[in-house]
């Protein structure tokens, strides 16, 4: 069943210095996988929103290549109905 | 002013078997959280928060991170982004506003001596300041061969400051460290330090700082320097290249104006 | 006697263009015009420093606009950069306050002042203007009849700033020419891109440009070219040998200053125009205007 990932990133300090984040918004948003990216002060600086499973690691990849990127975490969006507890036999 | 952030939380607890739905209902229950969703990862749940002011996101994340089954919670702010952030820094500059004016006729273009050498002509530089794409602006070659001739600016229909946008986008990729390695931003460089140190230009000095300073990036052929040379020798013998240079009387008073122009910030 | 403060700037004071700051002082008084050098001027910034950081480009101009307001003349400068620099700065202070106030900072600091009344004038247009060609005409003792000139103006006395000559098709050095006795010739690129400064950071894309217009001169007969520009003199003069060489051409085009021509017409004596500090020696052309007194046997 299809659901969503956030993926956070951290940009590099000298890109982040020099404002590129805006660029970087842009650059993401080109990648057809992600379905938004919103700039984030915190503990990263952007915040991308993927289709889970299939995107994911697409993006990921995509996202990692570059130059700018630090690093990136992955969050799955749980389905909201709990996975079924097999049953006691 | 409406802000939105992510509060990335970890629970304290197991999930108790249902997936979290009583931590999420409890979260959604406050007016300021639109929604909460589980997720897997570093951490358990994220909630969005959606509130009048910086201020009341930052009280609901308190009165969440208070709760007992609340272990950590980080709160990622959404940053409002203009619509344009480069039209707008570009604009703010003396005659970057008449940006705005272009009608993209490429009179400019056509009129420039050094278009055949650009990244982009004047005309595009212009169509990509308001498209927003700065990186690209101010990493390209235009702004750097743009040789002051002033021709785009009187032949412009719409009376765009195109030379002196040109010297904004210099000043520009400057500052945001973009220019490393142009040959021009290398000669400006040693161009004004001649005239902080001295109150005027030594040539001489100026030259062989900026030929120096372009061997180590290796952006200039070493052997474009030594050819050079000669023609430094003609114009010496010629008495045109004073070996020692000369520094004017009030040049502490420049220098105190200098430097209460750079305390000052910026020209707007 | 017309007085004015004068502004050399770099390059004719002691730089490459040294030739052009004497030969200026020569014709001075000729004409009728004291020349007043500005005490402990400062560089303009030129280009560079505009593209560097605005509001110190505009406070460094604006101490030479200060010091010159004192002497109550209009500010003159044979270079026309300094003269573009200048003038902008001008502007830029009357078209928005918010820069004037903190340049007014800037300037405070250092017990200076700047009200934004002195008038930035080019020597050439001056020379124009206020003298006119009919009086420099009345002075012509040696006219250079024959002499095959190209009146180059170069970019930056006619534009940006309008309401000096014709943007499009300037006519003021070509008329000065012909007032002096000598041919001007038609020269379809006379307003046309020496490359500035780029010649040093981008020497090649500059040499193209040199070519075109020392091709341009050629072809339509000049002899010479005259210039009204410490900048242009330098690239059209010393940089001539490298244009031979990369585009296997072999110009032999003098480059004067205009101070230099007009002084040879006026009588003056040739020593004092620095004619020898030319790379492209302009003796040949110019032997049959200079009369040189052999001391008697």
């Amino acid at each position: 069943m299809g659901t969503k990932a956030y993926i956070m990133v951290n940009m590099e300090k000298k890109f982040n210095e020099a404002g590129y984040y805006l660029d970087a918004v842009r650059e993401l948003a080109a990648i057809p996988e992600i379905e938004s990216v919103e700039p984030v002060s915190g503990v990263c600086d952007l915040l991308v929103t993927v289709d889970a499973p299939h995107g994911v690691a697409g993006a990921a990849n995509k996202i990692q290549a570059k130059k700018w990127v630090k690093s990136l975490r992955v969050l799955n969006i749980e389905s909201a109905e709990p996975a079924v507890a097999p049953k006691p036999t | 002013m409406e802000t939105k952030a992510y509060l990335m939380i970890k629970t304290a607890r197991e999930d108790g078997g249902d997936g979290h739905k009583s931590a999420i209902k409890e979260l959604e229950a406050m007016p300021e959280v639109e929604a909460v969703v589980p997720v897997s990862g570093e951490y358990d749940l994220v909630g969005i928060a959606i509130a009048d002011t910086p201020q009341a996101v930052v009280g609901v994340a308190n009165t969440i991170q208070a709760k007992e089954w609340v272990k950590s919670l980080h709160v990622l702010k959404v940053e409002p982004v203009a619509p344009n952030p480069f039209l707008e820094e570009v604009c703010s500059t003396p005659g970057g506003e008449t940006v705005r004016w272009c009608a993209q006729c490429g009179t400019c273009s056509s009129s420039c001596p050094n278009v055949a050498q650009m990244d982009y002509s004047p005309r595009k530089i212009i169509a990509l300041i308001r498209a927003g794409r700065r990186y690209d602006v101010l990493t390209s070659n235009t702004m750097w061969i743009c040789a002051s001739c002033y021709l785009c600016t009187v032949r412009c229909p719409r009376d765009v400051k195109i030379t002196e946008l040109m010297h904004t986008l210099e000043r520009l990729s400057v500052r945001h460290g973009l220019s490393l390695g142009r040959a021009t931003a290398a000669m400006y460089r040693a161009f004004v330090d001649s005239i902080r140190k001295n109150g005027r230009v030594h040539e001489l000095g100026m030259m062989m700082r900026f030929y120096l300073s372009t061997l180590p990036t290796g952006k200039m052929n070493p052997l474009a320097t030594i050819k050079m040379l000669p023609l430094a020798l003609k114009l010496f013998l010629h008495g045109r290249m004073s070996i020692k240079p000369t520094k004017i009387k009030g040049s502490k008073q420049l220098k105190t104006i200098v430097e209460k122009a750079r305390a000052s910030g910026g020209a707007r | 006697m017309k007085y004015y403060t004068y502004f050399p700037g770099c390059s004719s004071s002691e730089g490459t263009a040294v030739a052009y700051g004497l030969s200026t002082q020569a014709i001075a008084s000729p004409l009728g015009m004291e020349l007043i050098e500005l005490e402990d001027w400062n560089c303009c910034g030129s280009t560079p420093y505009g593209s560097t950081n605005e509001l110190e480009a505009v406070c460094v101009a604006a101490r030479d606009l200060a010091l010159a307001e004192k002497t109550g003349l209009d500010l003159v400068t044979p270079c026309s950069s300094c003269y573009t620099t200048l003038n902008k700065v001008n502007s830029q202070l009357k078209e928005y306050p918010d820069l004037k106030v903190k340049v007014d900072e800037c300037l405070a600091a250092a017990d200076l002042k700047y009200k934004g009344e002195v008038k930035v004038r080019h020597l050439f247009e001056v020379i124009y203007n206020d003298i006119g060609l009919d009086v420099v005409k009345s002075k012509v003792v040696n006219p250079l009849r024959g002499l095959r000139v190209a009146p180059y103006y170069g970019c930056q006395l006619v534009r940006p700033e309008p309401g000096f000559d014709n943007p499009w098709n300037p006519q003021s050095i070509d008329h000065l020419i012909v007032t002096l006795g000598a041919e001007a010739v038609p020269y379809p690129l006379k307003d046309r891109c020496c490359g500035g400064s780029l010649v040093i950071p981008e020497v090649d894309i500059a040499l193209g440009l040199i070519h075109k217009l020392l091709e341009s001169a050629a072809s339509n007969g000049a002899q010479c070219i005259v210039t009204v520009c410490p900048l242009c003199q330098t690239n059209l003069d010393a940089y001539q040998g490298m244009v031979n060489r990369k585009f296997r051409t072999k110009y032999n085009l003098p480059i004067l200053f205009f101070t230099q021509l007009l002084g040879l017409a006026l009588g003056v004596e040739p020593k004092a125009l620095a004619l020898d500090k030319s790379i492209v020696s302009a003796e040949a052309i110019l032997a049959p205007y200079i009369k040189v007194t052999k001391p008697a046997v």
